[in-house]
């Protein structure tokens, strides 16, 4: 609407080098997305092809490679075959519980302190207010290496609890909430109490539903730092069991050096792992516009 | 909170046992259900955020290897830091680095967003395509690029320059490109998703007074100068410095384009950054102390430019 | 996930407490086939000794020493790791590992016997102390293509001869791998000129003597004159297959992936010996990895009995077999007279062996390790930016002789 009204100078012919841009910014994703279904000897080829010559599966899964098998048979193992016991599948589902679990833990967590802090401020909340804001600016390196030594502490190494408590707490999203809450007019919140709705109730059924754009608006940001993170479950995880796909992504990376042909499985492994969240943002791309433009970045 | 009633009322209130706790008692009846709900919020908070600050600023003036017990050394690790010839290298790397991604995908972002804001089907469409890749990124991709840059004709991009005749480059064996190949990744991961705020950013903005401008007179461009870009400001901060903070700590890909089990920096450090230092001193060279200090002296500079950022912002709303 | 949360804390716990003593849990770097090539080792031991189970796992490269660290930090994880040659040393000088000199100095001196010579100089601490043993080893090797190079060149001036003669006739010469233009690819040009990073007391650092000089020169001018990729990883195999490169160096896992990967490769390729120098010498680097035993287990006499058991000659032939059969190589470093079972062609093996012979890991000199980055500069500044190589390696030589007297306590 903004684009086309505003702007009738950006003629289709003007618009062209745009449509350039958006194809060479699409060659990356092409080319793994692409590589994914060939066959390993199409993807080691030079010069490279340009689409899927020969089309196969054997990336994710290759019947005719038994694990064990020598590694120097023309067959390679696909990647819900490389990883040992349980594998890529426990790995996914890892990721896809702890991802969860974070965002709507998160949001909630959030959405609770902002409410509070807007509509039943107590004295100190505006000191807290600006302690949240203050911890906005430290980098997580800052915080590593003594939640490392914290949780060692705890005794949650190889746990579930490491990998979803410690970034459970953020900041910024009570920050973001903050300001829409500003938008919820104090009638609305007073005459449910009124009615004698308690506060969790409030803001369950009152505040939460008008909150709905702003929550998908953090909950892709929330979601996608949760989904790659690679450095805090490197350090909390060594078991099998609690492993997650970043990790595995990184062991697929590493056995590429010594042998190209790591390639497949690995460029399979990474379209699996992009296509949750490439799927999320076409589905709700219309929320999250939505409630970005009603949300905090008018701060 | 006082303790201190004034004379006059002391004999007038009843005298029980709790009267000195009475103005706790009431704050909690007051607050207590508000306070309540924001406890397992506000305990993590402590446990995750809070308390490891103060515990790494402790740890920043230690001598610590993770297995044996720190020693404190003063702010020894500060000054060995400022003259370490590769804390300087990584900083004035992530400085070009910052610069680079934040302008370049702040101003590909808002033109993007220009461009594409609309709300006809092929604009969703070039909106997913430019926001793919931030949310498409990962390890998987980092070793796409390195094959799109490697040298001879294995690469991509070789082997279409090789097709124009034009002669090779390394771009991954060549110091001076290492800071640029990084900044192309940075855009190409970023500027999407600035798209998206700015074109959130866009909506906000009433279209009446568009239309009072068109009736006045106002050239597009009038508009977009005297309109859009002042009421975008907001919009604009924003953008810029949650990229640069962003860009500030970047890992991922200064770590995995140059960096291989003996060495991080790529060559003569040129694909070194400040976090891949960091990571490098305290968990491969079990410097923790030396770690903390620098992550410390990250959470300053930070400090400071979010400060700059939004003292600059404050300049432009004045006039 | 399936089992809820408390109950794998639990089973964390159990398995943590010394109420299942007779488990080894064993951590070995590299990718998902490294824990197949131990695995005949843990067969053979589990046959006389049925009441002991093992957990082996695999740990990438670049995550293992993160890993290993927050292991000792929380002080959990594996029992037995193995690592790359500088984590003896390092972790084991801090506590992390245990002395084995100190401990098990019989397992330490019957393996001293049948090592690799230049692994064992590499991991044994300045003061005697050996806080791990070898386990396998990497060795660089020069590759050529038969049909481009009919006689691979022996020496420094065969070398650029032979380069000359490449690239007048439009083939681009060599592919450096291993260590590209950094201290690994300098180390055996230092080596084969005489130079030597410290001097045998560590005492002092002496890569910027005359033979140091010597060895960066010609070493830079197979990137400057010669135009030598300078990529951190140049895909060697790829080079030689198209032939753009007929001669490239890396280390002997290349000999493995050609032979799987390269088909078109097949009856063109061979391997050399990396060229002597002007000492008289071909030395290679060799890299590899070590095992060790984690401080604060709970089990230490039996992972060194386990440790011991890999060394006999019924457990090092069966994991090499093991290895064969993988089509993985597999190179004992504590039982070099064993590496003639590896499975390749006679005329690579006897190169392999005669490499072997003359090749040194990296020093044992304390502050090495904070050292390394300040060498590989010295050799980029040159390779790179065109400095003097007597004022780089000064420069390198100054660092060095610093963290010596910093970390040689």
């Amino acid at each position: 609407m903004v684009g086309e009204r505003q702007h009738p100078l950006l003629s289709t012919l003007l618009r062209l080098p745009f449509y350039l841009l958006a194809v060479s910014v699409m060659i990356p994703y092409y080319w793994m997305a692409t590589n994914a279904f060939k066959t390993i000897p199409e993807i080691v080829r030079n010069p490279p092809t340009w689409w899927v010559h020969t089309f196969t599966l054997d990336n994710f899964f290759n019947p005719d490679a038994v694990p064990g098998a020598p590694k120097n048979s023309a067959e390679f193992l696909g990647v819900f075959q490389i990883f040992a016991n349980s594998g890529f599948g426990q790995f996914y589902l890892n990721s896809v519980v702890i991802t969860l679990i974070t965002v709507v833990g998160s949001l909630l967590l959030a959405s609770l302190v902002a409410y509070v802090l807007v509509k039943r401020p107590f004295p100190g909340s505006g000191a807290l207010f600006a302690l949240l804001l203050g911890s906005m600016m430290i980098p997580w390196e800052v915080t590593i290496i003594p939640n490392f030594l914290t949780v060692r502490d705890l005794g949650w190494i190889n746990s579930y609890q490491a990998l979803i408590l410690p970034g459970l707490a953020k900041a910024f999203a009570v920050f973001f909430f903050r300001q829409a809450i500003l938008g919820i007019p104090d009638d609305l919140v007073d005459a449910a109490r009124i009615d004698g709705a308690g506060e969790l109730r409030i803001w369950w059924s009152v505040v939460l539903p008008l909150l709905r754009p702003a929550l998908a608006a953090i909950a892709i940001p929330v979601m996608l730092g949760e989904w790659n993170n690679y450095l805090w479950p490197l350090l909390v995880v060594n078991d099998d069991a609690h492993q997650t796909l970043p990790l595995a992504l990184g062991k697929l990376a590493g056995n590429l050096t010594y042998d190209p042909r790591g390639a497949g499985p690995m460029m399979a492994a990474s379209f699996l792992v992009s296509l949750p969240m490439v799927t999320v943002f076409l589905l709700f791309q219309r929320q999250f516009v939505q409630g970005l433009s009603s949300g905090a970045t008018k701060g | 909170m006082t303790n201190h009633v004034p004379a006059s009322l002391q004999g007038a209130a009843p005298t029980t046992p709790y009267r000195r706790a009475h103005p706790v008692r009431r704050f909690l009846a007051q607050h207590a259900p508000a306070l309540g709900l924001t406890l397992p919020f506000l305990i993590l908070f402590a446990l995750f955020t809070i308390w490891p600050v103060l515990r790494s600023l402790y740890l920043s003036f230690t001598d610590y290897d993770a297995i044996s017990t720190p020693t404190l050394v003063g702010t020894g690790n500060y000054r060995a830091l400022l003259s370490d010839p590769r804390f300087v290298k990584a900083l004035t790397n992530t400085a070009a680095y910052m610069v680079g991604t934040s302008l370049l995908s702040t101003a590909l972002g808002l033109l993007l967003a220009l461009v594409f804001g609309g709300q006809r089907l092929s604009d969703q469409i070039m909106r997913a395509c430019f926001f793919l890749p931030s949310v498409a990124g990962g390890v998987g991709l980092i070793s796409v690029f390195k094959w799109l840059f490697s040298s001879e004709d294995f690469g991509l991009i070789n082997t279409l320059r090789q097709w124009l005749s034009l002669d090779p480059v390394r771009f991954l064996g060549a110091p001076a490109y290492a800071v640029p190949i990084l900044i192309a990744l940075g855009v190409w991961g970023l500027m999407g998703y600035n798209m998206i705020l700015f074109v959130a950013g866009l909506r906000s903005i009433p279209g009446d007074i568009y239309e009072a401008a068109a009736i006045d007179g106002a050239n597009p461009r009038q508009r977009f100068w005297k309109i859009t870009l002042p009421l975008l400001r907001p919009t604009l901060l924003f953008v810029l410095v949650t990229s640069m903070i962003g860009a500030f700590q970047e890992f991922f890909s200064f770590y995995f384009l140059f960096s291989d089990t003996s060495n991080v920096g790529g060559i003569l450090d040129s694909g070194l950054s400040l976090v891949v230092y960091l990571y490098d001193l305290g968990f491969r060279h079990l410097q923790m102390g030396m770690a903390s200090a620098l992550a410390w002296i990250l959470f300053l500079m930070l400090f400071a430019l979010t400060l700059l950022n939004l003292k600059l912002g404050r300049i432009n709303d004045i006039d | 996930m399936r089992p809820p949360f408390a109950a794998l804390t639990l089973t964390a716990l159990l398995t943590a407490t010394p109420a299942s003593a007779e488990k080894l849990t064993i951590w070995v770097v590299g990718d998902e086939t490294t824990p197949k090539i131990m695995q005949p080792a843990v067969d053979l031991y589990k046959k006389d000794h049925p009441n002991v189970t093992f957990e082996v796992r695999a740990v990438p490269g670049d995550q293992a020493f993160t890993k290993y660290l927050a292991a000792l930090a929380s002080r959990t994880g594996p029992d037995i790791i193995t690592g790359y040659l500088s984590y003896g040393i390092e972790i084991g000088k801090k506590g992390g590992l245990l002395n084995l000199q100190e401990k098990y100095p019989a397992l330490v001196s019957s393996v001293r016997k049948t090592a690799n010579k230049g692994i064992l100089e590499s991991i044994t601490a300045t003061d005697g102390n050996v806080y791990a043993l070898p386990y396998d080893l990497t060795v660089q090797l020069m590759y050529y293509r038969k049909d481009l190079v009919p006689a691979p060149p022996r020496t420094w001036a065969e070398l650029t001869a032979t380069l000359d003669k490449l690239r007048a006739g439009n083939n681009k010469g060599l592919v450096q791998q291993w260590g590209n233009a950094g201290w690994v690819g300098f180390f055996p040009y230092l080596k084969q000129a005489g130079g030597n990073l410290y001097d045998a007391k560590c005492a002092q650092a002496t890569i910027n003597s005359p033979a140091g000089v010597t060895a960066l020169t010609y070493y830079a001018q197979l990137y400057t004159k010669y135009k030598g990729p300078t990529d951190g990883w140049p895909d060697m195999e790829q080079s030689l297959e198209n032939g753009d490169y007929a001669l490239g160096m890396t280390g002997n896992w290349s000999l493995q992936s050609i032979r799987a990967g390269r088909p078109k490769l097949a009856g063109k390729w061979g391997i050399t010996m990396l060229p002597k120098g002007p000492a008289g010498k071909s030395t290679a680097f060799e890299g590899g990895s070590l095992i060790g035993i984690m401080s604060y287990t709970k089990v230490p006499d039996l992972a060194a009995d386990f440790i011991k058991q890999l060394y006999s000659t019924r457990t090092t032939v069966a994991m090499i077999k093991g290895a064969n059969e993988l089509g993985t190589l597999w190179l004992p470093a504590g039982r070099q007279d064993l590496v003639t079972q590896v499975n390749l062609p006679a005329d690579q093996k006897a190169v392999l062996m005669r490499q072997l012979s003359d090749s040194d890991g990296p020093p044992n000199c304390p502050g090495w390790e904070q050292s390394g980055d300040a060498v590989q500069k010295a050799v980029q500044q040159v390779v790179f930016n065109g400095a003097s190589p007597k004022a780089a390696l000064d420069d390198a030589a100054k660092t060095m002789n610093a963290n010596l007297s910093k970390y040689g306590k």
